[in-house]
């Protein structure tokens, strides 16, 4: 069986499928849903990717909002409650002369999610409406995302942590507000949208033009 | 293989399926736009509060709420253009329903007092803004009110109270039911007219049915203790109210339920909000008499003044007060209500808490109170009225010192009465002391009562100490009347009624009471004659039993040379002077200083320093006039009233005699020699002054009087006293005819009789070394002593007469044997010199021995000057008798 890969070409143009478990390559009409070595579905690409992806990125972009006018986080201190959104919360860092500390709350908490959502809209946009991006910068991008959109879990840790530490009743508690929630579901939704997205649908797109 | 394949390959049809992935962003978009929704209908509405000063409130953090829960934030402090400070703060859009016309913001701090601490989360937390909502159109521009408006719990009766004063009521300070807690109070205010102290209290809906229309409130705070005789009895309703205060009420069954607003008196305490009977009292001064004073019935409390006011028309005050319910039976006409005031007196002190607690009201019902009218109104006397009929008696007096309203009026000790008023008579010229007399003691006084002064101390200040005498102590501090009777009454007297004016005089002692009526007479002059100036001046009193009855008023000389002394004697005291008045001088002190020592003699303190003269009855016999009728003036008591007796003794020689030595009868000085003069007949003539009482006794025949002096010698040294104080004159009375000559002899009679005893005459041959006093022994022991020694009348002999004391004098039996213990027996032979003496008194001064046979039964005894013979030898074997005499 002939399952030479020649360099230039996409796979489906070749009718090589790869299997995204194993790792081997075999042609397409051999084995159209099996991959033959480990016996696992196999397909060119990956199921409805692009769909999946939009799906995600446009969850999270509902929940980025909240996340941000919400309160992210409740202090409870000397009985009287005090909410804090991830703004506010930078804003006091600064007003407390914390600045390394804000950049770092500001980055993971707001730039990277916005980043990560505008990088991902941008690819997807690209692939669905073959705007000829160029396709090594898409992928460095992508890449990027991939890279860093597990660092903003750190916050949903900085929050957890908090809640239960600070857990001492009336005197000084913290509970994790609407927005943490929200903020969570940016995250998970972002990263799932990054994973199912099929990079190289950047080069279907190239191709077709 | 390829094109085989190829156009067997199979189409693949791309179909365009929908991920269900699709599904999150509905769910999302669902979320997000129901969110919005929210946001839209829910927004917070920015409301505007107007505070005069922004204090602790901090924008972000300070929140607004109601009942506790959150439903704003502060947005925004800015200064309001005119004054304070506008404070923009977001109310929760659940909460916006309350934002109205009528809705109250204020600021919450942190206050502490001792019942509760309120707002203590803010003191972390900082101040937040309360809100209470109200009626009206919906608003959003607010004015902030200083102090929190009353806030009573849903339900709650509002209850309205009227007090004098706060007390310890604050805000706060629980209302308790059977010391439940049941309500607080919410406000304390002053009403408008400033007099009275609105205090509204909510009681909790639960225990609201218990405040009824005719309940009482009162005061419970605090600790109420009762100190008694009886022992401590505390009061304390509670810890909370110790410190807070609190206040209760009463719940009668029969009443309605009260009505919300209701306005109750807020009591002092329990006592006072016990209704009663209220009755008037109207008084002229009110004193220290306080709101609130007790009505007192013999110590028990029966009422309260619960007011006093002013009248302008009686002029008068006039105070409300009530009594106790059970207690009302009393108040008729005829009860009396009088002012128990501090009386802070020497004798007593009486009602001492007044002072701080004010006086207060004593009541006494009408003796008729059975059947007497009731009353309303009664006139507050200064001091209780006697119990009537008491009798009103009116004293004159001219001193009132010591006396005052109120002190007794006793008769032998117990009290039959009181002074009611001291004041001027109409005259100027007395005192009126208006006194009542009990009427159980009324039969005590008639027209012959007398009144005299209970106030003083009679004091006696001598060389010899200092004598007080008083009346009860009570009496000597504060004074008070004493009531004299010459005659005793009976209890069954009658009462005669005295006519209203009579007048009785006020003694100013019980001794010038007894006198009588002539104590107010005019006083006696009359004058004295003396050789001698007496050491007196103008002033000097003039005592009788050391009662002043009189004074000095003058000096001069009399035709006949002699001093006169001008006496006034009182009024009152002229009836002492008789025809057989004596008069001495005791001024100053008499020394007497000689070899016997010093001898003071004074009156009294007073006398030391003013001199004095005292006057007393004398005897008919006393000489104590001169011869033109003046009374004479003696320099001493014993000159004037008892002249002793001068006798004269004739001594051979004066020895060591000098005037002034004593005489003394059983070492009693009885007498003084005044005179030593020699005789014409050579001999020394002194005479001697005897006390009179002692003249009888010893001025008699058969008296011997003889010098004692002392008398050393070798057997020892008699009356050494005499080397200090001289020698002196003993006297032996005799039972003769009164004398007044008498030989004296310069050495003691041979027979004393003190010593008295058995007298027996020893014969023998010379007198050997027996001499006068050498003693008589028995086994050694002195039983008596030789009296004298004498040849006998034929001198074949000599008489030894001794005198065996009559303690021995059994001793003596008719065989009884005599020999000379005198001297020594010195016995010299070969082994040697034998000594041998009875004593060494006997080896100086002599004296027999004496013993009894025990080979013979015992004999009689002897009698007086019976004879024995004193034996020349001595026999060894007489000491060995062992004969045993019994004591008679």
């Amino acid at each position: 069986m002939d399952k030479r890969a020649t360099a230039g070409k996409t796979g489906i143009e070749q009718g090589l499928q790869l299997c995204s478990i194993c790792g081997n390559y075999s042609k397409q009409i051999d084995n159209p849903e099996i991959c033959p070595v480990c016996f696992n579905d196999i397909s060119q690409r990956k199921k409805n990717s692009l769909q999946k992806t939009w799906a995600l990125l446009i969850t999270s972009v509902v929940f980025i909002i909240p996340a941000n006018l919400y309160p992210i986080t409740y202090l409870l201190k000397n009985n009287t409650l005090y909410p804090d959104t991830i703004f506010s919360g930078i804003l006091s860092l600064i007003n407390s002369d914390m600045l390394g500390i804000a950049l770092i709350v500001f980055v993971a908490s707001i730039a990277v999610p916005i980043f990560k959502i505008a990088a991902l809209a941008v690819i997807a946009l690209s692939v669905q409406l073959h705007w000829n991006l160029s396709p090594k910068k898409q992928l460095w991008a992508f890449g990027f995302v991939d890279w860093i959109g597990k660092w903003s879990i750190l916050d949903l840790f900085v929050i957890s942590i908090m809640v239960a530490v600070f857990d001492k009743g009336h005197l000084l508690s913290v509970y994790p507000g609407i927005a943490a929630t929200s903020f969570t579901v940016v995250v998970i939704t972002t990263l799932f949208a990054a994973n199912s997205f099929d990079t190289r649908l950047i080069w279907d797109a190239q191709t077709h033009e | 293989m390829n094109e085989h394949f190829s156009e067997n390959q199979a189409q693949i049809v791309k179909t365009r399926s929908i991920s269900p992935i699709w599904f999150l962003p509905v769910v999302a978009a669902v979320l997000g736009l129901w969110i919005l929704f929210q946001n839209i209908t829910h927004a917070n509405v920015q409301v505007k509060i107007h505070f005069q000063k922004a204090d602790s409130i901090i924008v972000d953090k300070t929140k607004i709420r109601y009942k506790g829960v959150i439903v704003g934030t502060v947005k925004k402090i800015e200064l309001d253009s005119a004054s304070g400070v506008n404070v923009i703060a977001e109310i929760e859009s659940h909460a916006t329903f309350m934002l109205r016309e009528q809705t109250q913001f204020w600021l919450v701090s942190p206050k502490a007092s001792l019942t509760s601490i309120s707002g203590l989360d803010t003191l972390f937390s900082g101040s937040y803004i309360n809100l209470e909502p109200g009626d009206g159109e919906e608003a959003t521009v607010f004015d902030a009110i200083d102090e929190e408006p009353i806030s009573i719990p849903d339900n709650a009766l509002l209850v309205s109270l009227k007090s004098d004063s706060a007390g310890s009521v604050s805000v706060g300070t629980p209302i308790f039911f059977k010391k439940i807690k049941v309500g607080e109070i919410v406000q304390v205010r002053l009403d408008d007219s400033g007099r009275h102290v609105n205090i509204k209290a909510f009681v909790e809906s639960d225990y609201s049915h218990l405040v009824k229309s005719a309940s009482k409130f009162w005061n419970i705070s605090g600790l109420r203790a009762n100190i008694s005789r009886a022992g401590i009895d505390v009061n304390l309703d509670s810890i909370t109210s110790l410190i807070a205060g609190g206040i209760t009420f009463s719940s009668p069954q029969k009443s309605t339920a009260a009505s919300a607003e209701t306005q109750f008196e807020l009591y002092e305490n329990i006592d006072k909000s016990e209704a009663g009977q209220t009755i008037e009292l109207t008084v002229n001064n009110i004193n220290n008499l306080p709101k609130g004073a007790g009505i007192l019935f013999k110590g028990h409390g029966i009422g309260r003044i619960t007011d006093i006011e002013y009248s302008l028309e009686q002029k008068q005050f006039i105070a409300q007060a009530t009594i106790n319910p059970q207690f009302s039976e009393m108040i008729t006409q005829g009860a009396q209500f009088w002012v128990e005031k501090t009386a802070l007196s020497f004798s007593k002190i009486k009602n001492l808490g007044n002072i701080i607690t004010g006086d207060y009201v004593a009541f006494a019902p009408a003796a008729d109170a059975e059947v007497a009218q009731k009353a309303s109104s009664f006139a507050l006397q200064q001091s209780r009225l006697p119990v009537s009929p008491a009798l009103d008696l009116m004293l004159l007096t001219e001193d009132a010192t010591g006396l005052n309203a109120g002190d007794p009026v006793s008769y032998q000790g117990i009290k039959i009465g009181s002074i009611r008023s001291l004041d001027f008579a109409e005259n100027g010229r007395f005192i009126e002391t208006s006194i009542s007399i009990d009427s159980s003691y009324q039969y005590l006084i008639n027209k012959n009562s007398q009144f005299y002064l209970l106030s003083g101390v009679n004091m006696k200040a001598s060389l010899q100490g200092i004598e007080m005498q008083s009346t009860p102590l009570e009496h000597l501090l504060s004074g008070g009347i004493g009531l004299y009777n010459a005659e005793p009454v009976k209890k069954s007297a009658k009462n005669t009624l005295l006519d209203k004016n009579l007048r009785f005089r006020l003694y100013p002692s019980r001794a010038l009471a007894e006198v009588g009526k002539n104590v107010f007479s005019k006083p006696l002059i009359l004058s004295v004659l003396s050789k001698q100036l007496p050491a007196v001046s103008e002033g000097s009193p003039v005592y009788y039993h050391k009662l002043p009855i009189g004074e000095v008023i003058g000096f001069s000389i009399d035709n006949s040379g002699l001093m006169k002394t001008e006496l006034s004697i009182k009024g009152q005291y002229r009836h002492l002077i008789k025809e057989q008045s004596i008069f001495w001088n005791i001024s100053g002190f008499n020394v007497d200083a000689g070899l016997g020592g010093i001898e003071i003699q004074a009156e009294s303190l007073l006398t030391i320093v003013k001199g004095g003269i005292a006057v007393d009855h004398g005897k008919k016999d006393i000489d104590n006039k001169y011869a033109n009728g003046s009374y004479k003036l003696f320099s001493s008591y014993e000159k004037a009233a008892k002249p002793p007796t001068v006798i004269t003794l004739l001594f051979d020689q004066a020895n060591e005699l000098q005037v002034g030595s004593k005489l003394r009868l059983k070492g009693l000085v009885i007498g003084r020699i005044t005179e030593l003069t020699l005789s014409s007949k050579g001999k020394v003539q002194a005479k001697v002054n005897v006390k009179a009482e002692f003249a009888a006794q010893t001025a008699r025949k058969g008296s011997r009087f003889w010098v004692v002096s002392s008398d050393i010698s070798l057997a020892g040294a008699k009356n050494l006293s005499t080397l200090v104080s001289g020698v002196f004159i003993n006297v032996e009375p005799g039972k003769g005819a009164p004398a007044t000559e008498f030989t004296g002899e310069v050495k003691a009679p041979i027979i004393e009789r003190s010593k008295t005893g058995l007298p027996l005459i020893l014969l023998t041959d010379n007198a050997g070394s027996t001499d006068i006093n050498s003693p008589v022994y028995h086994r050694q022991i002195q039983i008596g002593e030789v009296m004298s020694k004498q040849l006998s009348s034929d001198a074949s002999g000599v008489e030894i007469a001794v005198n065996i004391y009559p303690e021995y004098s059994h001793l003596i039996r008719e065989n009884s044997i005599f020999w000379p213990a005198s001297g020594f027996n010195l016995n010299v032979g070969i082994t040697g010199v034998a000594l041998k003496s009875t004593s060494l008194t006997s080896l100086i001064k002599g004296g027999i021995s004496m013993s009894t046979p025990d080979n013979k039964p015992l004999q009689e005894m002897s009698d007086a000057f019976a004879r024995f013979e004193l034996k020349k030898e001595f026999n060894e074997s007489w000491l060995n008798w062992k004969l045993a005499i019994p004591k008679p």
